[in-house]
């Protein structure tokens, strides 16, 4: 409904301001692709949002084995191997938000917030609108940073995790 | 001493072992055993089906699967310079070794991929000492994978083998990476597998043309308030001195297109529009952005430098392009994942480790223009042997009188570059087009394709583009383009067509 007002509100702004403000954007949401072929809206109607494509998909048996023996791994405080598995993981789905994110927690816990830091910006990049995956990202990310002194770069992390939702 | 070929219960994984020749009976015995016992677990299966598609984690109840990958990626491992022959000497012997093709990839690991073993032993040696290598029994987990390699060598040799007559001296070379953790799967030195000679893959130094243009696009996109995907830029006729000399770059076909836009100059590789981008931007902008995606070799440091008149090899253009493919991360290459001592103590891990070097927003905006390459550019052969569902992205790159044919694109999981020419840099008679594009396809058909989705980034729109005009168009457009725009950057003005074309967007019932 919300998107609809909106649409609406772009619509009837297009009467007084001419052509310009009349063209919002042809995709919406987390949409990452156009329709194939350079497709054209059909005449005379709205446009229409380009069909979205499945999130992430179904996390895999294989997947699930290996975070299993990350969680193991884990539990006995063997980061190393919990990183492993996970980089395991990440070979089977790598466009999986949930395992860029997870490593990046392991990899602070490592000792290495830089790349913790990066991991976090990955798994951000995949996450498709899953706003408290981000803000966990962006907690993450302030940890890091406070890790590396940049206090600064840790309250804009946190502040982004706020806006999203994270507390 | 800890077997050579260890398996664990709960999950059956083989362990790849850098030993000597004195070894080898014993290691080819464990190994035959190991295949023996999965022989049997898989004998039902058709043994026509694609390995891949048997291996595919997808969908499978880990218990059913998780031999088939974890028997894939031991037989990767099985790194041993004499080991090959006596593993399985003769051929076609079972029938799920057939079936899944691993046979000879396990036993042509050392004898048919020595450019890939080359590729290990360089990383090897900038982080241990000789001697350590030969004689501690290093256990070395690498990154290939059989098929992706067979199907790379395969690729290579079926456009190679049928222009042997005409040009016996023609040559070709490809890697293989995967884009998200910058794994190599897969490494051709040379058109001949087996042959450890000259690697080009990682030594060759070659002009390569186009293939550069998309750093100078880049360096472009990443000012949004200046340039944008629809951006016009001249394609007419241009003179530029440079250091006392005349320079008149020409386009591929010698005409000329006028006015273009900007990734219609980058889709159809145009030339003349590339170099005056390039000369809005100047050299030192686009040698910064090279710099920045992880090129160290030497650049030409004058305006050919936008048109590829610089020498890279195919490993720098692999590790350029993983910067795209990965969605502006850069991702260092690995061969190795890890070093276990003859005690199976890890020595040494290569993590996994990424960086962001290019916003989300122009990051998002050259794959586009990447993908249009296929969907209307110099690409647009490959839509006759992949679905555009895919989202194919890539580039062709093509130097002066067809000395190099260079070939980079990438899926949603793999980037494979392609490269072609002879040893001796004279003409060889394949563009990038003929000759590179049709191995990468090759491969890519042999190896599977994976639909890429990428996620738009917060900060950018698509719209919809008059192609004629290059304005922002609506309904009332025939031929239009969706293209995505950095939202807070520059945009074009409406479209002529899309004059009184604002009504026409209300619905029915409001009219």
């Amino acid at each position: 409904m919300k998107r609809l007002v909106a649409v609406l509100f772009v619509l009837l702004g297009a009467c007084t301001t001419g052509p310009q403000r009349s063209l919002p954007p042809v995709v919406e949401g987390s949409a990452s692709r156009p329709p194939i072929g350079g497709a054209t809206l059909p005449g005379d109607t709205a446009p229409q949002p380009v069909e979205v494509p499945p999130s992430a998909p179904a996390t895999g048996g294989a997947v699930i084995a290996l975070l299993d023996r990350a969680d193991s791994y884990r539990a006995s405080g063997d980061s190393a191997n919990e990183a492993a598995a996970i980089e395991r993981a990440l070979r089977i789905e790598p466009n999986n938000a949930r395992l860029w994110s997870r490593l990046a927690a392991t990899r602070l816990e490592q000792g290495q917030p830089r790349q913790a830091e990066q991991l976090a910006l990955k798994s951000n990049a995949l996450s498709r609108g899953d706003r408290r995956l981000q803000a966990q990202n962006w907690q993450l990310v302030a940890r890091a940073r406070w890790a590396l002194d940049d206090g600064a770069g840790a309250r804009a992390a946190e502040k982004k995790a706020r806006d999203l939702g994270g507390s | 001493m800890a077997d050579l070929l260890r398996q664990t219960e709960d999950s059956p994984q083989l362990e790849l072992v850098l030993v000597g020749q004195s070894d080898s009976d014993r290691v080819a015995k464990q190994l035959q055993a190991f295949v023996d016992k999965y022989a049997e677990r898989f004998a039902g299966r058709d043994p026509e089906a694609s390995p891949l598609a048997l291996a595919e984690p997808v969908e499978r109840p880990a218990a059913d699967l998780e031999p088939h990958v974890a028997l894939r990626e031991a037989l990767a491992q099985v790194i041993d310079l004499d080991l090959g022959d006596q593993l399985f000497p003769a051929p076609g012997g079972g029938r799920f070794r057939q079936g899944l093709g691993l046979v000879q990839a396990a036993a042509g690991t050392s004898k048919s991929f020595p450019a890939f073993l080359d590729l290990v032993r360089r990383q090897l040696r900038r982080d241990y000492n000789e001697s350590d290598l030969v004689s501690e029994g290093l256990r070395i987990f690498t990154t290939l994978d059989p098929q992706v390699q067979w199907a790379l060598q395969k690729s290579l040799d079926a456009r190679i083998r049928p222009l042997l007559d005409k040009q016996p001296e023609l040559e070709g070379a490809g890697l293989v990476t995967h884009s998200a953790n910058g794994e190599v799967l897969a490494l051709a030195g040379g058109r001949q597998a087996g042959f450890a000679g000259f690697n080009r893959a990682l030594d060759a130094q070659r002009h390569v043309g186009s293939l550069i243009k998309p750093a100078v696009y880049l360096t472009a996109l990443e000012q949004p308030g200046r340039y944008n995907l629809a951006s016009r830029i001249d394609d007419g006729p241009l003179e530029f001195e440079q250091s006392g000399q005349l320079w008149k770059p020409e386009n591929y076909d010698r005409e000329f297109h006028g006015e273009v836009m900007l990734y219609q100059a980058l889709a159809s590789s145009y030339n003349v529009a590339t170099a005056r981008l390039g000369l809005e931007l100047g050299v030192n902008a686009v040698i910064k952005t090279l710099r920045r995606l992880s090129v160290e070799e030497p650049l030409n440091p004058y305006p050919s430098l936008f048109l590829g008149a610089t020498d890279l090899s195919p490993l720098t253009v692999t590790e350029l392009y993983l910067n795209f493919a990965s969605g502006g991360f850069r991702v260092p290459l690995r061969s190795i994942r890890e070093v276990l001592d003859a005690n199976g103590e890890p020595l040494q891990r290569y993590e996994l480790s990424v960086e962001r070097v290019i916003d989300p927003g122009p990051a998002y905006l050259v794959h586009r223009a990447l993908q249009m390459v296929i969907e209307e550019g110099t690409g647009r052969a490959l839509n006759g042997r992949f679905s555009a569902q895919l989202g194919l992205a890539g580039k062709t790159g093509t130097t002066n009188d067809l000395r190099d044919s260079w070939f980079a694109g990438y899926d949603g999981e793999k980037l494979g570059v392609i490269w072609m020419g002879r040893d001796d840099n004279k003409p060889m008679g394949l563009s990038g087009g003929s000759g590179a594009m049709q191995v990468w396809a090759g491969l890519y058909a042999a190896a599977g394709a994976v639909a890429a989705q990428p996620m738009k980034p917060d900060t950018v729109e698509w719209y919809q583009v008059d192609k004629l005009s290059g304005g922002l168009a609506d309904s009332g457009c025939d031929n239009t383009v969706q293209l995505p725009f950095v939202e807070a950057g520059s945009k074009p003005p409406n479209a002529p067509c899309a004059r009184g074309g604002a009504l026409r967007w209300l619905p029915e019932w409001l009219r």
